[in-house]
């Protein structure tokens, strides 16, 4: 084993005190020394070892040690005070002012978390700006919206009132009513019609009396010979108008069509009926002719097309039947035209206020949007508080304080007691004590002012008595 | 009256200072190796410190001021000790070195004398030589 060199070990000559670590200043054991020896040495109330080594207890937390170090030094300044009212409130005043020196230089080291809290509160601020941004745009949208529900409610007004201002023609009632009642005729009339022809062209056998062309195809009887013939011949001849009238009525609805076919629809319609109604009077004349053939002695040649155009019963078919239809139709389009438009401020009224209805449901939607809004609004603004309140308190431990100072007060009685001064003036020390802690300190905990406000011996601050 | 615990004997405050200063050696590398810790629980053993009263040091090691021994071969044992730390886990970093030699200087030897102290102990510790000894033949040489 290596020895040392001799002299290796010698220690070098000291003085004073046995050390604690104020020397070594970025030794890592315990940020160089404890906030309470810090302290204690600050106020100049570790005077001697002996103090640290009898009241000392690792154990101890810091704030036990500095009680008790706390009275032994109240012992001691009153004796160098005299125990007088005076001196007390002097050395208050030190100690608080060390106490609050101290906690502000721990304060330094929260200066990151300051900043990250100003961080925090910028961002909670923004957000609050984006918010309240967007509910300026909500209420404009409301307005708008409500704005244009006063619009349309007088518009609708406008429309009860003079309906010329918002051009629209007063139709004729007049016009209504004839072409109704002349449509309703018309209809049935067709019904009577057709159902006749289709029985005579199909159904019935024809008698020498017939060959009058409106005995052959008005039956008087038609509906009645039918139904003795036979039921379902009724419902045929009776339903079989409905086709020209469902005709009619698509042709209509196809006039109103834009599509581009339309032309062409409606030609085929139009001559599908033709053909239609071209059969039915072929046939019925046919009918005539041939009965006439039979009662006639002479040879006459069989019907044709030719002959069918030739012939005036035919014509008369197609007339009554055919072109009546066509005027049926257009009958037909002109009453439903006459009925819309009187129905035309009616019906702007009621869709002006289908229009109302759903701008009021929208203004509902928009509130509600609008009340939550707010509502973040608040929450963010409550954040924001709270996060400031974060920044700008400063809890001082006033509680802790005040004890340390009535422990010091302690150590200064117990020495007034041993001087055997009276009882009056420890009592005047004991209320000097308690306004001090009364002014400084406070009713709450919570304080938020820096040591700078403690003016030595001036005793700034609340003053309640 | 106030009513506090018993207070611990001087020697007991000699060693709680050594054992967090121990702590600190250990924590100045920014790793906490498991040899260091055991050594550190070995080392209170061997001065007569409970567990408890060791973790309860460790959670609050900053309350524990600094209280030198009073004989010089004491403070060498202490020394000592922080050197063992040192090569507990085998390798001497600069940063433990530093922390040992400020030790030193702390204890109250001399400036000129440091480094041959640090290096001393540190080549004890490496051969692993027993405390008792070490401290033998330090006294011997002064």
């Amino acid at each position: 084993m290596a020895l040392p060199k001799p002299g290796l070990f010698t220690l070098k000559p000291t003085t004073g005190p046995i050390v604690t670590a104020e020397s070594s200043a970025s030794e890592p054991l315990g940020r160089d020394a404890s906030f309470a020896d810090r302290v204690l040495k600050k106020l100049g109330l570790v005077s001697s070892a002996a103090d640290n080594l009898e009241s000392e207890n690792y154990a101890d937390p810091d704030s036990v040690r500095i009680q008790r170090t706390m009275r032994q030094a109240g012992f001691r300044a009153a004796g160098q005070h005299n125990g007088t009212t005076h001196g007390l409130e002097v050395n208050l005043t030190r100690i608080l002012a060390n106490l609050h020196e101290q906690f502000d230089q721990n304060d330094r080291q929260q200066e990151t978390q300051r900043k990250q809290k100003q961080g925090e509160i910028n961002a909670v601020s923004t957000e609050i700006e984006y918010r309240q941004d967007e509910r300026a745009t909500l209420d404009a949208k409301l307005d708008g919206t409500k704005q244009k529900i006063t619009d349309i409610k007088h518009e609708i007004h406008l429309l009860r009132t003079s309906p010329e201002d918002m051009r629209l023609q007063e139709p004729s009632r007049l016009a209504l009513w004839i072409s109704g009642i002349i449509l309703a005729l018309l209809t049935i009339y067709l019904f009577v019609f057709y159902s006749s022809a289709i029985y005579s062209a199909v159904f019935k056998s024809f008698k020498v009396d017939d060959n009058v062309v409106t005995q052959a195809i008005f039956d008087a009887q038609a509906v009645a010979k039918a139904y003795k013939e036979g039921f379902f011949e009724l419902l045929m001849i009776i339903t079989l108008p409905s086709a020209f009238l469902g005709l009619g009525y698509i042709l209509h609805h196809l006039q109103k069509n834009t599509q581009k076919g339309k032309a062409l629809k409606m030609a085929a319609i139009v001559s599908i009926t033709f053909i239609f109604d071209f059969i039915l009077a072929y046939g019925i004349s046919k009918k005539i002719y041939d009965l006439q053939k039979l009662a006639s002695f002479k040879d006459i040649p069989d019907y044709t097309l030719g002959k069918a155009i030739m012939d005036v019963d035919f014509w008369t078919i197609i007339f009554a039947g055919f072109v009546v239809y066509i005027i049926w139709g257009l009958l037909f389009d002109f009453f439903m035209e006459a009925h819309r438009l009187t129905n035309k401020v009616g019906a702007a009224i009621t869709e002006r206020q289908n229009q109302i209805q759903e701008k009021e449901t929208e203004c509902s939607a928009l509130e509600e949007q609008i009340g939550k809004v707010k509502e973040t609004i608040k929450n963010l603004i409550g954040q924001r508080h709270q996060l400031e309140a974060q920044l700008t308190g400063v809890i001082i431990p006033a509680r802790e304080w005040a004890n340390y100072l009535m422990e010091f007060c302690d150590g200064w009685l117990s020495w007034m007691t041993g001087a055997d001064m009276s009882h009056y003036k420890q009592n005047q020390c004991k209320t000097t004590l308690d306004q001090f802690i009364e002014r400084h300190l406070g009713q709450n905990t919570v304080l938020s002012y820096r040591s700078s406000e403690i003016d030595g011996l001036g005793m700034q601050g609340q003053s309640t008595n | 009256m106030e009513n506090f615990t018993p207070s611990i004997s001087v020697s007991s405050q000699v060693t709680h200072s050594l054992l967090a200063r121990l702590l600190a050696l250990a924590y100045v590398d920014q790793e906490v190796d498991l040899r260091e810790v055991e050594l550190i629980y070995g080392i209170a053993l061997e001065r007569g410190v409970s567990k408890e009263t060791l973790e309860s040091i460790m959670l609050r090691p900053h309350s524990v001021s600094t209280i030198l021994p009073s004989t010089p071969h004491e403070r060498v044992s202490h020394l000592y000790d922080l050197a063992r730390l040192i090569l507990a886990d085998g390798i001497i970093k600069e940063e433990e070195r530093a922390m040992l030699r400020r030790s030193v200087l702390l204890y109250e030897f001399t400036e000129e004398n440091a480094d041959g102290i640090v290096d001393f102990l540190l080549e004890q510790a490496q051969a692993g030589v027993a405390p008792a000894q070490v401290i033998q033949v330090v006294q011997e040489s002064i």
